[in-house]
């Protein structure tokens, strides 16, 4: 087997990147600060790849030197030998291997132990506190409809210049973080059928047949609700089929995907980055993440599909010049409980690592790690608010006006090299 | 919870992609190669890139693409106000009818009683048929309107006097292979599209919504058959009996995990969706609460092997048999102790109720509206038809607020358009419409069920519906064969709205015969028919 340096040489990321091979490892931080002052990039897009179902943080980032980790973990555990190292302390998940060299050159920033007060143990819950940035009350999980954070970020924007197809999201339904009436959000579920078909026998009818439909989408109809979400669905899909159609026709990725769907996924964001200038938002989706047994070989599985579909798309981004565009941000409703159940697996948890990667990120460990031993009934304590991360993109990576998206102050972290 | 498999729902369990190094560093010596020609790749890139513009379909002439406001596009009709015009049909025949029409709670007037809805009795008949059934064919509609709404009624709830045979006969020569599973959506697809009772297959639909579980993981096509038919045939019944039915059932025994809930150190998945999603909502239990119950249950397990009958096993030495603290109340509980302590809060009634509700009439109901169908719930002890019964006579259930203001699920759309068009069919076309817009039966995207309302509509189903229009408007041609006539513009709207004047549809319709006036008229015929089915209006249900 390869060793990791090796790899490394020969890896896409050391070739499209043009810099030199990292001398010292790992230096995330040190590459961070030859960093403060790259030009700023004329657009900024945000990928968000959501792991779902509550990735298990302590075994994404392991601390393997911890002994109180090896006791509440017993045989769900990773041994020291199997990490790759971060520092003397933490460690990756073997499987992350692909994103590994990304670390090493300071592009990517972890934001340890991320959360919030009263956790909600509850999928549904959890995420909808993400999804629209609430503040739970600690009291009684209240889930809502209403804009998504991202969707609140979109409509600030200009609507006079927002263009057909700000957002993309990959997945048959739409991600609440980006639900929003009043800005087009393009949900592509699989390419194939992303298109409207026609009357093939009637060509001519056909077209006026569109014309008719497209203009009844427009008129209201007793309805103020139904009208602005039917007519703004229609009006995305028009307009994002054609778009993306001709980017899919048009566009030749760089490297070879790994074959699988969040691949996949990443893949159509690629050609929308390349191809619509309007692009702002992606969003993508991996599922199966709520490991309540079998986690050893099923968190393997996953974290193999994550960290090659990023590496992946990364390199083809980067090959296609749009590698300082573009920050990748992760996240997860919650992370596991410390303590594994009787069924190899491990229960709902707290707190858990966010990942950014770019080019403009600057590389290294955020936050604080949350404690094993000082523990909230089983559970981890959150150091981080999830909200200080949102605050960052938000307000050092697109320019937003991040208190009024998330209905409050915090504090951005200073992990973005551009625009502080 | 389990896997959510939102994104790809044919994702097989646990087999992505083997390739790990091997894989990059191919990619890596591709992009060696790629990286030579960079620039140039570039450059072309950017060609490309300047002719990629988005290009704006043209929009009808009055006003121009207004993105992304709609803006009134045909010019307004003067006619028809804001409220329906009751077309000229006569009053609704009170029959006698076989059983007594059992009135279970004095209060609240029923909408026999106090009529305020604004609705022509054909309107009140087709939405109770929508809502309650999968919608009717022109002729399950004109003799809906003539034995009135009461008898209407009656016949959904009381389903069991409606001979059905015709049904059994059908799914007999489906000629159903439950191997596949394929197949198992063809199957409840063909009972929900030409069934003569249709409410027992739409409370399944409800409860396999929220009772949910998903092929993905539990990999049983039998187990899963189990289920459904649990939820067909004792989702009317008890609440109390379901959920303690629901608890031994093989699929969800796999699916929440209750299987692997053992003494030594519980499994709490099950428990805490028990409370969560079937019963409480957050909020009205505490953490303490999941765990307590979590150890009720266990030793609740499985026993036999996938595909050869898997059946529930209380494995007693796995069971916790100490002192449990539940929702205020102490003792040596089991699961079943669990359904009953949960079914005492008065959070119980009113959760179910409102997801009854919201299923069946509009999101948000008023306070009052479950304060009465609570009691009615209480009083029957539990049982679901009297609820049904109960919320199909609420005057509130035939209101503005709730006529035609649900977006209709993709089983529905495609399910009521079938009734509609009258296709006599083995069902294989139609079977997998309903997942491309979002709703595969058997698997649904996570323990929670299908969002449902406004969360069916996005830019990708938006297309499908289309597509799905344009389908059927092509195999009702075929069906009809060429030169005979597919339903004309008036049969159209008096079938798919009701009969009630829609000016904006009005409007479309007259630009479109305009613009396209010396056109082939079966070509003219068949875009009618899809400019129905594909338009806003026939998305509302």
């Amino acid at each position: 087997m390869l060793s990791r340096r090796s790899f490394l040489k020969k890896s896409a990321l050391a070739l499209v990147a043009g810099a030199t091979i990292p001398s010292v490892f790992p230096r995330g931080v040190a590459v961070a600060a030859e960093r403060g002052s790259l030009a700023p990039s004329p657009r900024r897009i945000l990928i968000i790849v959501q792991l779902k179902g509550g990735n298990d943080g302590l075994n994404t980032i392991v601390p393997y030197t911890d002994d109180s980790y090896y006791d509440l973990r017993g045989d769900l555990a990773l041994t020291p030998d199997q990490v790759i190292p971060l520092n003397d302390e933490l460690g990756f998940h073997p499987n992350l291997s692909a994103i590994a060299p990304l670390w090493d050159f300071g592009n990517l920033a972890i934001v340890q132990g991320t959360g919030y007060p009263y956790p909600s143990y509850s999928h549904f819950v959890a995420m909808d506190y993400w999804e629209r940035s609430r503040t739970p009350d600690g009291v009684k999980g209240l889930i809502g409809s209403g804009s998504g954070w991202l969707g609140k970020y979109l409509e600030q924007l200009d609507p006079t210049t927002i263009g057909a197809v700000p957002a993309m999201n990959i997945g048959s339904k739409l991600a609440p973080e980006l639900a929003s009436r009043k800005v087009p959000i393009s949900t592509v579920r699989s390419l194939n059928n992303y298109q409207l078909q026609k009357d093939r026998r009637y060509r001519a009818i056909s077209e006026t047949r569109l014309d008719t439909l497209h203009a009844l989408y427009k008129t209201p109809n007793n309805n103020p609700d139904m009208d602005q979400l039917l007519g703004g669905a229609f009006q995305a899909a028009l307009d994002g089929s054609i778009a993306v159609q001709e980017a899919h026709a048009a566009y030749t990725p760089a490297v070879t995907y790994p074959d699988t769907n969040l691949a996949e996924d990443l893949l159509l964001l690629a050609e929308g980055i390349h191809f619509n200038q309007d692009l702002k938002v992606g969003h993508v989706a991996i599922g199966g993440f709520d490991t309540h047994a079998n986690q050893l070989a099923e968190h393997g599985v996953l974290l193999l599909e994550f960290s090659e579909a990023v590496a992946a798309f990364w390199a083809d981004i980067a090959a296609h010049g749009h590698q300082d565009e573009v920050v990748i941000m992760t996240w997860s409703e919650f992370g596991r409980r410390p303590d594994s159940n009787a069924s190899g697996g491990t229960d709902h948890g707290s707190a858990g690592p966010i990942f950014l990667f770019g080019n403009q990120v600057i590389g290294g460990l955020y936050g604080e790690p949350a404690s094993l031993t000082n523990l909230d009934k089983k559970n981890l304590k959150f150091t981080t608010d999830f909200r200080s991360v949102y605050a960052t993109v938000l307000e050092k990576w697109l320019g937003a006006p991040a208190d009024d998206i998330l209905h409050g102050r915090f504090e951005p972290i200073p992990l973005i090299a551009t625009n502080t | 919870m389990t896997p959510s498999q939102e994104n790809h729902t044919d994702q097989s369990a646990g087999s992505p992609s083997s390739i790990t190094r091997r894989q990059l560093i191919k990619g890596a010596t591709a992009l060696g190669l790629s990286a030579a020609v960079l620039g140039p790749l570039l450059a072309a890139c950017t060609r490309v890139e300047n002719t990629m513009t988005v290009t704006p379909v043209p929009t009808f002439p009055p006003t121009p693409a207004a993105t992304p406001i709609p803006a009134p596009t045909f010019a307004p009709r003067p006619s028809p106000t804001a409220t329906f015009q009751p077309t000229a049909t006569p009053a609704p025949v009170s029959q006698p009818t076989a059983t007594p029409f059992p009135t279970p709670v004095p209060k609240a007037a029923t909408i026999f009683e106090a009529d305020t809805s604004n609705l022509t009795d054909r309107q009140k008949v087709s939405h109770v048929l929508r809502r309650a059934g999968f919608g009717y064919s022109k002729s399950d509609l004109d003799r809906a309107e003539s034995i009135g709404l009461k008898a209407t009624i009656n016949e959904l709830v009381d389903f069991e006097s409606v001979d059905d045979s015709a049904l059994t006969k059908r799914i007999g020569d489906a000629g159903l292979d439950f191997e596949l599973r394929s197949e198992l959506r063809r199957w409840w697809f063909l009972r929900m599209a030409y069934t003569k009772r249709p409410l027992p297959e739409k409370i399944a639909l409800f409860w396999h919504g929220i009772l949910t579980s998903g092929l993905t993981k539990v990999g049983d096509n039998y187990a899963m058959i189990d289920q459904n038919n649990l939820l067909k045939d004792r989702g009317m019944g008890s609440y109390n009996e379901l959920l303690k039915e629901i608890g031994r059932d093989p699929a969800m025994l796999i699916w929440l995990d209750s299987r692997l809930n053992k003494k030594k150190a519980p499994n709490e998945n099950y428990a805490r969706e028990l409370m969560e999603l079937f019963t409480l909502s957050p909020g009205y239990y505490t953490e303490e609460d999941v765990r307590e119950s979590a150890r009720a249950f266990t030793g609740w397990g499985t026993k036999g092997q996938k595909d050869k009958g898997i059946h529930f096993l209380f494995r007693t030495g796995q069971h916790d048999n100490g002192t449990k603290v539940f929702l205020g109340e102490e003792g040596n509980f089991d699961g079943d102790d669990v359904v009953d302590i949960i079914l005492r809060q008065p959070q119980a009634a009113r959760f179910i109720t409102t997801k009854l509700w919201e299923f069946f009439a509009y999101t948000d109901p008023e306070p009052r509206i479950i304060d009465h169908l609570s009691e009615v719930f209480i009083t029957s002890d539990y049982v679901i038809r009297d609820v049904v019964r109960a919320l199909l006579q609420m005057p509130d259930f035939y209101s503005q607020k709730a006529y035609r203001t649900q977006i209709k699920s993709p089983i529905d759309l495609v399910v009521q358009t079938v009734r509609a068009m009258g296709f006599d069919d083995n069902g294989k076309r139609f079977t997998r419409v309903p997942d491309a817009m979002g709703q595969t039966l058997f698997d649904p995207p996570d323990v929670a069920g299908w969002p449902g309302g406004e969360a069916w509509i996005n830019s990708s189903s938006m297309l499908q519906r289309a597509n799905f229009a344009n389908s059927v408007a092509l195999w009702m041609s075929q069906i009809n064969s060429e030169g005979v006539s597919l339903p004309d513009r008036d049969e159209l709207m008096n079938l798919l709205l009701d009969g009630v004047p829609d000016p904006a549809m009005e409007a479309a319709l007259d630009y479109f015969e305009a613009e396209t006036k010396g056109e082939d008229s079966f070509g003219i015929q068949r875009a009618i028919l899809y400019l129905f089915l594909a338009g806003p209006a026939l998305q509302r249900g």
